[in-house]
């Protein structure tokens, strides 16, 4: 019985004595390339991630978008009788440059031409 | 290139620490990534009050119970998973991965047994052991890592070396008995 527990004094002994023969092990050469490649895809994920991991800022930057969009396009009349305005701007543009001809000026040209 | 010159200097401090934690070279090896990662993320952080090996190896301990706690998160799930009949993650993981480089072939098994007892450490004890007796820091070093004072640094050693006697001498009355 004394031998026995003798025995397991020495084997703890031993076992916790074995921790000083741990040998120090050497870094891995290769180490800074890998972090210097991790660093370099993190700074590439940052941009990505922003639109990744928060959906609802992609949501949101949608809506203020659109919002901004429509408030130009209200700003700028394009709802309020879009169709003369339109009309009026070729007129204006039309008679600007003289393109539109009268009667008078279509029967002299044909008296020319014959 | 500052950078660079650091990651020499240190990194084979921690990889040892790591190893002393997680004795695995492939694990050890990605908390080493993520220590270097978290210096070079947080070096404006460091106010210098403490020496930079101290603020290194205080973010390396940190790493590695982070780890730690990860694979014990990962154990209780595959083993509940084994329990409803999952068992495809419950294989995945085994009982005790060890495999240090720096533990000779003849000591192995000794060592093996050592760190499975290491690992029942209560967490603070387990840091002031591996930091004192791997990686062979002296109590005052320690008492900066762990932010503590010098007799609970030599508290915590006097309990860790009973609790693994206490481990191993069951162990060994129950496997050579």
């Amino acid at each position: 019985m004394k031998n026995r527990k003798i025995n397991i004094d020495l084997e703890v002994q031993k076992t916790m004595e074995s921790i000083d023969q741990i040998q120090r092990v050497e870094g891995n050469p290769f180490l800074y390339t890998r972090l210097q490649e991790k660093l370099r895809q993190e700074a590439e994920g940052d941009v990505v991630t922003i639109h990744t991991r928060f959906p609802v800022l992609q949501v949101a930057m949608v809506v203020i978008l659109l919002f901004v969009n429509g408030f130009a396009l209200m700003e700028s009349g394009y709802f309020d009788e879009s169709t003369e305005t339109a009309t009026a701007n070729i007129d204006q543009f039309a008679d600007e440059y003289a393109l539109i001809a009268s009667e008078e000026e279509d029967l002299e040209y044909l008296s020319l031409n014959d | 290139m500052a950078f660079k010159n650091l990651v020499d200097t240190f990194q084979e401090k921690v990889l040892n620490t790591c190893l002393g934690f997680v004795p695995n070279r492939h694990d050890a090896e990605d908390i080493v990534q993520e220590v270097f990662m978290e210096v070079f993320r947080s070096i404006n952080k460091f106010r210098g009050d403490s020496k930079l090996s101290t603020w290194i190896y205080r973010i390396t301990t940190t790493k590695c119970l982070e780890h730690i706690r990860a694979k014990k998160r990962e154990k209780r799930k595959s083993f509940f998973q084994s329990l409803i009949g999952m068992h495809e993650n419950a294989d995945r993981i085994k009982a005790f991965d060890f495999n240090h480089p720096g533990i000779l072939l003849e000591n192995k098994e000794r060592s093996k047994t050592l760190f499975a007892a290491i690992e029942k450490l209560p967490e603070n004890q387990r840091v002031a052991f591996t930091l004192h007796k791997i990686e062979g820091l002296s109590y005052q070093e320690i008492t900066a890592i762990m932010e503590t004072s010098l007799s609970s640094v030599e508290s915590l050693m006097f309990r860790a070396k009973k609790n693994l006697q206490k481990t191993l001498g069951g162990f060994y009355k129950k496997n050579k008995g």
